[in-house]
């Protein structure tokens, strides 16, 4: 029964073509769209997620409106104005557990074709937190500048020594650094020696034992000032997962509109395919066509137009995803490309799909259930 | 198979109440022709749909041999009508996706009949109806004529006891319509198939052994 009502469906779907290929177009435009936008999402989370995932942090210590932010452009943007005055590392350097402290903060520079990520650290810093990074040397001057392999890339150096210029300071590329994945897109300073004044965006702690991490973090919280936090890795963590999560659910409701609109589309053609063939349904269910045959045959031929729509707008998608990257990745001067359309995404995409079919035949399934035959049987078609 | 209407009384129309049929008691003796006449809005399709399972009288009783199907779950009227009824319209109501093999064999696919028994029986219903040849063809590249011959190939596709007709030659010339009468007169002959008819032409009425007439949703004859 299931392989006859699939074959009259695809049947009915020759038959119509126009019509099929209209309702196609949409599906095709509405899973596109999903696709394109939520993979931005995707690619940031991941980026972020990985990148975070890979520091060797314990506790982060941080002003309480800051954001659980990555070291690249993206922790750039979104990093707080708030700072932790240089004497509460001091303090926290002296604290039982903590086998490595040091202040951290980012900045911007200009680069040729992308804004740089910099982050003001000192070797013993990149070793300690940033473990999968190598070739940092044993020192950092003021004036050197240690580049991301990504980074070295997008600004056309290919081996130390070259310079940098920002703010006046001609900076020296010691070292190009090899991490892999996110790392690979951030430059390194030496702290800077304004710090001491100006505070520190956060400070990281390493602990003798990263297992006590909620402990001292909760300890540490006495002692710091109010507008100040201890967090443990794990809570950093979450919290940024919990951004990205706002980010991704942003995307997929800018792209839930197109969605809804192919389902309106598809539910209007369903809806006028069906009022079409009112008495050819009466006619197959007088020669003794179960109604389930019926309702599988609209069924099929919904899901099959939206399927087959949802396969090429994932097509479209993985298209439409590296043009709106790129469009993204020049607006906010990021040196990477964001967007990545994993196959999770495409499941969740031919997913989407599929509802938009089964939805979009919603109402004419209703409809067929319910006709009397004998009404079909009058019906024009 | 006999077929019997008891006391059948047919009411359309909640607010404004319409009798279509009026207390109409009917038998159908297996292998018998009936043909039903009477003028347009006498009741002649409503009574053909209650023999057919398609529709539930509003008072009394159908039986299919000893079983009153009337009040029957769907299911079961389901099954009657791929199994035993056999449907042929007046504007033939074939499948238009469908080639003529297609159409024919859509039924003992619904029966789940086995492909090997399927194509026998396409096989002597084309060979019937003289339409051998066209069996790949299109259903619309066909004459109006040639439709209703697979449309009645169609409705024997199941062996079934009954075939139902209504206006089957409604829509066809005096030629078309001699072809589809001979065909349907050959099924009722060879088969020992029931025939009930429905037309308003006496000359496709003639056909029949029986014929009743009905007016005013009451059966004379």
């Amino acid at each position: 029964m299931i392989a006859l009502s699939f074959n009259l469906a695809a049947r009915n779907v020759m038959r119509n073509r126009e019509r099929s290929l209209l309702t196609l177009i949409g599906v095709l435009l509405a899973i596109g769209s999903f696709v394109a936008l939520v993979s931005l999402a995707e690619g940031l989370g991941r980026r972020m997620e990985d990148e975070l995932a890979s520091r060797r942090i314990d506790v982060y210590v941080l002003p309480k409106r800051s954001l659980a932010l990555p070291s690249g452009p993206i922790g750039t943007i979104g990093a707080s104005q708030d700072t932790l005055p240089a004497a509460l590392l001091d303090t926290l350097k002296t604290q039982p557990g903590i086998s490595y402290a040091e202040g951290i903060n980012r900045e911007s520079w200009s680069g040729k074709h992308a804004a740089l990520p910099v982050l003001h650290l000192s070797a013993a810093g990149i070793r300690t937190f940033f473990e999968l990074l190598q070739g940092v040397p044993e020192e950092l001057g003021d004036k050197d500048v240690l580049l991301g392999q990504g980074l070295a890339q997008q600004e056309g150096i290919s081996a130390p020594g070259a310079t940098l210029n920002h703010k006046q300071v001609s900076y020296t590329v010691k070292s190009i650094l090899v991490g892999g994945g996110f790392q690979d897109y951030f430059a390194f300073v030496a702290p800077s020696g304004a710090a001491e004044s100006s505070g520190y965006q956060e400070i990281w702690l390493k602990l003798s034992d990263p297992a006590m991490a909620v402990g001292v973090a909760k300890s540490l919280e006495s002692q710091l000032p109010p507008d100040v936090e201890a967090v443990p890795r794990q809570t950093y963590l979450t919290r940024s997962s919990r951004l990205v999560g706002y980010a991704w659910m942003l995307q997929a409701a800018v792209a839930a509109i197109g969605v809804l609109i192919a389902i309106t589309a598809a539910m209007n053609t369903m809806l006028m395919s069906t009022y079409e063939r009112l008495r050819e349904f009466a006619v197959l269910r007088a020669i003794g066509a179960p109604r389930l045959t019926v309702a599988l045959m609209l069924l099929w031929e919904s899901v099959m137009l939206s399927c087959f729509g949802g396969l090429l707008g994932c097509l479209f998608g993985l298209l439409a995803s590296g043009v709106l990257d790129q469009a993204v990745v020049v607006l906010l001067q990021l040196p990477f490309p964001l967007a990545r359309v994993t196959p999770l995404l495409i499941f969740e995409a031919m997913l989407l799909a599929l509802l938009v079919g089964v939805l979009g035949a919603l109402i004419p399934l209703l409809l067929v259930w319910r006709q009397r035959i004998m009404d079909g049987l009058r019906a024009d078609g | 198979m006999r077929i019997s209407l008891q006391g059948v009384h047919q009411v359309f129309g909640k607010k404004r109440p319409t009798k279509v049929l009026d207390d109409v008691s009917l038998t159908i003796e297996p292998g018998e022709f009936v043909a039903i006449t009477g003028p347009s809005g006498s009741g002649k399709s409503s009574l053909l749909n209650l023999l057919g399972c398609l529709d539930r009288p509003t008072y009394g009783q159908v039986y299919f041999d000893q079983r009153d199907v009337a009040k029957a779950p769907e299911s079961l009227r389901e099954q009657i009508r791929l199994q035993h009824i056999g449907f042929v319209f007046q504007n033939y109501q074939l499948l238009p996706s469908l080639t003529v093999r297609e159409n024919v064999q859509l039924p003992m696919q619904l029966a789940r009949v086995s492909s090997a028994e399927r194509a026998a029986r396409v096989q002597g219903l084309l060979s019937m109806i003289g339409l051998q040849a066209q069996a790949g063809r299109p259903i619309n590249e066909l004459s109006g004529g040639q439709q209703q011959r697979v449309a009645v190939a169609r409705a024997l596709a199941n062996l079934p006891g009954l075939l139902l007709a209504d206006e089957p030659t409604g829509s066809l010339d005096s030629a078309a319509t001699l072809q589809v009468m001979e065909t349907i007169r050959e099924v009722n002959r060879s088969r020992s198939v029931s025939v009930v008819l429905v037309t308003h032409d006496p000359q496709v009425a003639a056909y029949a052994s029986r014929v009743f007439r009905l007016e005013h949703g009451t059966l004379q004859g």
